[in-house]
């Protein structure tokens, strides 16, 4: 099986599409306003046209490129290139100013290639013997898995939980659209012979992370950047001398990370919030955070990059995403017929392992890149938005085309993509649309399949012990914050009067 | 779309019918909405319904807004008609010199960009992209070369 991986890796096409991967992760990370998740929905027409190996290590390099890029604009202009980056933003900035940029940076570029190679050490042990267990699920284990990753999707994502509910909702109607359901019914087509296949899921994502973002920037196209600090300071080697100094933090960080990303719904900008709040409170120095520390730089750091690798141990083991990006990947799985599940690791075997080979490549290469990167860090961030946002029209518009050159799918990008503009200025989080699109076909299915396979017996989903464990996790999941919730209005209560 | 899911026929022998999920979805999408109008109504802090940018309402902002819409309905109404090339350097054109891009710098880019678009769509990734006058006359151009 090695030499079998080993051919994989060194195709090509394969090199090419990651060194490319990486250069155009890193122009996405750097620039405000184009997020990750952006650049993997830009990246699946490309991946249309390559092997099933190179396509999915397009999407593994870009990403993971793209985190860390994101910490360039944040340390040099205070803006941060991602979400991901905005933990800790301020922090990185703070060093800046003191003249310690290219440190800042060095220390993100090093802590995130540790937390993702941590992370891919995680996938590659915890996912097989996950899949060997996971074999024994039948569907109803497998629909309260699916209610389980919505639940997550609507809570953990969004500040306020009944809009994140709202768009898990919008999401899964929109997945009701065509005739992919058990029966063969066509709904909700209004006559559109389009339609009957659903609603294109890539189309739909570009419009709502790409249109959407041009529409925002289009509202006050003045807003361009100021002028980045110059990134003086000294380079890596003086990074890695700093992280060797916190390697608690470096390890709790990348398990944190590893562990968020590991759940449903939640991804690296949540992962890198929580470990910048836990290396404060557990800091001997808390005080000193805010003013240019790279204590938490070094955990947060390795927090969001691990998380993307273990976002693939559910996308791949039971073929629930873990987050936006890997919504997207699982449709990438599907189109390169790797379809995601416990059989993936038993019959793609060699396919599988080689990915898992490409996520360490991701994170090698990210230091080379990286450091050219912080070197001309500048002058990437100092690209006139008014330049790149009309390419970005363009190549949403290519993308949308591309998947089933159908001029139908452009108008589902535009509609959408006006669609998510109005609902974020209303503060309706976008990521639990994609996951119930994507979570939708699956929920009606292991139901249906569950309900005739029993003769209609409800109980049926809490009679084997594991589904009813699953189930009992669920509602877990749903009642304990609403129990700390009320404990907490209680107390607020007592102490007032 | 409940009473749409209402009207999809139940299959014969099947306890669950195509209907059941979108009628219970349509359901869950009402409540969550009324839960989120009742909070908004009930709730101490008043809150905005769209928290758009002020700049919103100066003229420039709202051409350049309409601008992006209109461009994307612009290549689905002509770029069959006017073919690829024409069609994204007028949209690139527009939208960067919208943007506040100046004009010696707008017109050269387009141009650039999208022949890069062009090329790379159509010649590496083989996609069928819409052609007119220009494609084909290039078309003929290459084929005499």
């Amino acid at each position: 099986m090695l030499s079998e991986v080993i051919a994989n890796i060194l195709t090509t096409q394969t090199i090419i599409a990651i060194i490319g991967a990486a250069i155009f992760g890193m122009f996405m990370g750097a620039i405000p306003g184009l997020t990750a998740t952006m650049a993997t929905a830009l990246l699946v027409p490309v991946t249309f046209f390559l092997d099933p190996v190179p396509a999915i290590a397009t999407m593994i390099t870009a990403v993971a490129v793209a985190i860390f890029a994101g910490d360039i604009p944040g340390c040099l202009l205070r803006m941060p290139g991602t979400p991901a980056s905005a933990a800790y933003t301020d922090e990185a900035y703070q060093m800046a100013l003191k003249g310690d940029a290219k440190k800042a940076l060095g220390i993100g570029l090093l802590s995130s290639s540790f937390g993702g190679l941590f992370a891919t050490a995680v996938l590659v042990f915890v996912a097989p013997s996950l899949a060997e267990f996971a074999v024994r699920f039948s569907s109803a284990e497998y629909f309260w898995l699916v209610v389980l990753g919505l639940s997550c999707a609507a809570g953990i994502g969004a500040s306020d939980p009944l809009k994140g509910l709202a768009m898990l909702m919008l999401g899964l109607a929109v997945s009701m659209v065509g005739m992919n359901n058990n029966a063969g019914i066509p709904r909700f087509t209004f006559g559109e012979m389009a339609l009957l296949d659903g609603v294109s899921l890539i189309p739909m994502m570009v419009g709502m992370f790409g249109i959407s973002e041009i529409l925002r920037y289009a509202t006050n196209s003045k807003r361009d950047f100021g002028d980045p600090i110059r990134s003086t300071g000294s380079a890596i080697r003086t990074s890695a001398a700093i992280i060797a100094r916190y390697p608690v933090q470096l390890l709790r960080g990348s398990a944190l990370g590893t562990v968020v990303g590991a759940l449903p719904g939640a991804g690296a900008d949540i992962a890198a919030w929580m470990s910048m709040g836990i290396s404060k409170s557990r800091s001997k120095t808390p005080a000193k955070f805010g003013s240019g520390h790279p204590e938490g730089l070094v955990e947060a750091g390795a927090a969001n990059n691990s998380s993307l690798a273990s976002a693939w141990i559910p996308a791949l083991v039971f073929g629930i995403p873990g987050d936006s990006i890997t919504a997207i990947v699982i449709g990438v799985l599907y189109m390169k017929n790797l379809n995601p599940g416990p059989e993936l690791f038993t019959t793609n075997a060699p396919q599988l392992y080689s990915l898992f080979a490409i996520f360490v490549i991701a994170n090698l290469i990210m230091i080379p890149v990286g450091w050219a990167a912080i070197h001309g860090g500048s002058y990437i961030t100092r690209i006139p938005r008014r330049i790149i946002m009309p390419c970005i029209l363009l190549f949403c518009i290519l993308g949308s085309y591309s998947i089933n050159n159908s001029t139908f799918d452009i108008a589902i990008m535009l509609f959408f993509g006006v669609l998510a503009y109005f609902l974020e200025e209303a503060g309706f989080p976008i990521a639990p649309a994609i996951l119930g699109v994507v979570l939708g076909p699956m929920l009606e299915n292991y139901f249906v399949t569950t309900m005739t396979s029993s003769g209609g017996d409800i109980f049926a989903f809490v009679s084997r012990p594991l589904a009813a464990v699953i189930a009992l996790i669920l509602v877990s999941v749903w009642s304990i914050p609403l129990i700390w919730r009320l404990r907490q209005k209680g107390s607020a209560s007592i102490t007032r009067s | 779309m409940y009473y749409n899911a209402k009207t999809l026929p139940s299959l014969p022998g099947q306890t669950v019918g195509p209907a059941l999920f979108p009628i219970t979805i349509s359901i869950m999408l009402g409540l969550v909405s009324m839960a989120i109008l009742l909070k908004s109504i009930t709730g101490k802090r008043k809150e905005r319904w769209l928290t758009l940018d002020k700049a919103i309402l100066s003229p420039r902002s709202l051409i350049s807004i309409f601008l992006v819409p209109a461009s994307v309905v612009f290549y689905i109404a002509f770029a069959n008609t006017a073919g690829f090339l024409i069609v994204s350097t007028v949209i690139l054109f527009v939208m960067m010199v919208a943007f506040r891009a100046k004009l010696y710098i707008a017109a050269p880019l387009a141009v650039v960009v999208s022949s890069v678009g062009f090329l790379l769509f159509r010649s590496v990734l083989l996609v069928p992209l819409p052609e007119g006058a220009v494609e084909r006359a290039l078309m003929e151009l290459s084929h005499a070369v």
